[in-house]
């Protein structure tokens, strides 16, 4: 069981070199993978991914870990779990593009999961031009095909 | 690289500004599994963003995303009353599944067909019910007053006694809500009289289907608590005779309960759909439950006018697919003395915009035909 001891360096688009155990890279599919083909580097470049982004999927990812491995009161962990998400997945709407498109590169399953339900919780109650300055979604509609699309929908454009 | 220690920076963070993110700059495949988790009810909403939103939200790949998630089937029991001795109930159950069958290629009709597990015969049928994940739970008495709980499960159609509730409740008193997967039980006592008005002071327990225990956590004062009840946004909702009232489990002793004054108007039956109460009030018809303003809202249709005539009568309802399944019971009217009744559905697609929700049939029809002796005692939305 010493392999549970290695560690691993993951290296962030700048170059600077993220020390983890093998189990937290592990998180990572896409390391998982590497790791499974034999890629007995100690060192994996991660290069589609910055530092601040990295570190915090590394956070997330070591968080998990750390509960998976508590025994017993399995309820209370995955509260704790559960609170942990909702704090880690609060972040701008920057950050969290950001940390989807990692974790969908490097197959954080529970990451990106979390990651589109935080997008599909702040959509939908929003208006459509409220959904458009936060998520920066340009507004393609012509006048002409919006004035067809409030005529079908009058009962949501009334004054 | 050479070396393996994080200490040492070789720049410090981000100096040039983030990219300009954008909802668009996402993968489409990302997106669409945004989309797949945003209620149904929301969709119209979101593809009047941007065409591209819309092209999304009305995709094929969007609806197999959505058919891919846990499905429901709606489970009707239905009760025959057999005898009507004062002394005695003399009931029969009768358990079906509403089904899609498919006619041709194009077209989609429902039906009601017998359970492919059939239910055991059970007299606790009548109780208080409530469904988590795969299985049907039956709280206290029908008739009299119990403390029993028996629990279906749905699959093997297996039907258990579980443990023991502390307090005797009985049907049409007791009110059910799940919150966090575990099942609320709030009154269902005998009332007594004061001030005017029916009081009763008791235990609400909790039961956790996990773990198979019950937790009493604490009084509280219901007036008279009916079998219209319902939990949404971690609350358990109780529909009433001129009143609502909202049992929240994370406030502090002596301010879960809250009772607000209503419509005078009695609900006949509640379901939850994506999160949102209705309700059908013997007069006012079908509503919905404002929790920002804590009023009751009707639909509108989309000319943005209050649908009146819309849902005329609802013994039952039920959500299926971020739908709103209203069924009924009519007897054939072309028969003098009538002995079969037809069971009705309407299917009600619901969009939400602001602070309104659009009502329109996505389908109706007729179910099935059955003895004039039947009537609706539950329909529940288990997991599959």
């Amino acid at each position: 069981m010493s392999e549970s001891n290695k560690k691993i360096s993951l290296i962030s688009s700048e170059g600077e070199a993220f020390e983890v155990s093998e189990a937290v890279a592990r998180e990572f599919e896409i390391v998982a993978h590497m790791l499974e083909d034999g890629c007995s580097g100690s060192s994996i470049p991660i290069t589609t991914v910055d530092s601040n982004i990295l570190g915090k999927v590394i956070e997330y990812c070591t968080k998990h870990v750390e509960v998976g491995n508590v025994e017993g009161n399995s309820e209370k962990a995955e509260k704790d779990l559960e609170e942990f998400d909702k704090r880690f997945i609060a972040v701008e709407m920057n950050t969290l593009f950001s940390l989807i498109l990692a974790a969908n590169y490097l197959n954080v399953k529970g990451l990106l999961n979390i990651g589109c339900q935080k997008v599909a919780d702040t959509i939908k109650d929003m208006k459509p031009e409220e959904v458009r300055s936060i998520f920066n979604i340009e507004n393609d509609y012509t006048p002409a095909e919006e004035e067809v699309v409030r005529k079908e929908n009058e009962w949501a454009f009334q004054p | 690289m050479s070396n393996s220690n994080a200490i040492e920076p070789e720049k410090k963070h981000t100096t040039h500004p983030p990219p300009p993110h954008s909802l668009s700059s996402l993968p489409d495949d990302i997106v669409l599994s945004c989309l797949a988790r945003v209620p149904r009810s929301y969709h119209l909403n979101i593809s009047w963003v941007s065409k591209n939103l819309r092209a999304l939200v009305r995709s094929p790949e969007l609806n197999f995303l959505r058919s891919t998630l846990p499905k429901n089937s709606i489970h009707v029991c239905l009760e025959e009353e057999e005898d009507h001795d004062e002394d005695e109930n003399h009931s029969s159950f009768h358990w079906f599944t509403l089904n899609e069958i498919s006619t041709t290629a194009m077209t989609m009709e429902y039906g009601l067909v017998p359970n492919p597990t059939p239910f055991p015969p059970h007299p606790k049928y009548g109780s208080s019910t409530v469904a988590v994940g795969s299985k049907i739970f039956f709280i206290g008495g029908a008739t009299e007053p119990s403390k029993d709980l028996w629990i279906l499960d749905t699959r093997s159609g297996n039907m258990t006694q579980g443990p023991s509730m502390t307090v005797a409740r009985k049907q049409r008193k007791a009110a059910v809500g799940v919150i966090d997967g575990k099942i609320y039980v709030i009154g269902g006592r005998h009332f007594s009289f004061s001030d005017g008005r029916f009081h009763e002071e008791v235990q609400v327990e909790v039961f956790d289907p996990k773990s198979e225990t019950w937790e009493l956590v604490g009084q509280e004062r219901v007036h008279k608590v009916s079998r219209c009840s319902a939990s949404v946004e971690g609350k358990v909702f109780m529909v009433e005779y001129k009143r609502t009232s909202v049992y929240n489990p994370r406030e502090g002793k002596g301010e879960r309960m809250v009772h607000m004054d209503m419509l005078n108007d009695s609900a006949f039956t509640v379901c939850v759909v994506e999160d949102v109460l209705f309700a059908f009030f013997n007069r006012t018809g079908l509503m919905w439950f404002d929790t920002k303003l804590n009023v009751w809202r009707k639909l509108v249709g989309r000319d943005g006018k209050e649908l009146l005539p819309f849902v005329l009568r609802a013994h039952a309802m039920v959500e299926y697919e971020g739908r709103l399944v209203v069924l009924c019971m009519l007897a054939e009217k072309e028969v003098h003395d009538p002995v079969t009744k037809s069971v009705r559905c309407m299917f009600v697609s619901l969009d939400r915009a602001g602070d309104l929700i659009c009502g329109t049939i996505h389908w109706s029809g007729i179910l099935g035909t059955v003895p004039y002796s039947f009537h609706f005692l539950h329909c529940l939305a288990v997991s599959d």
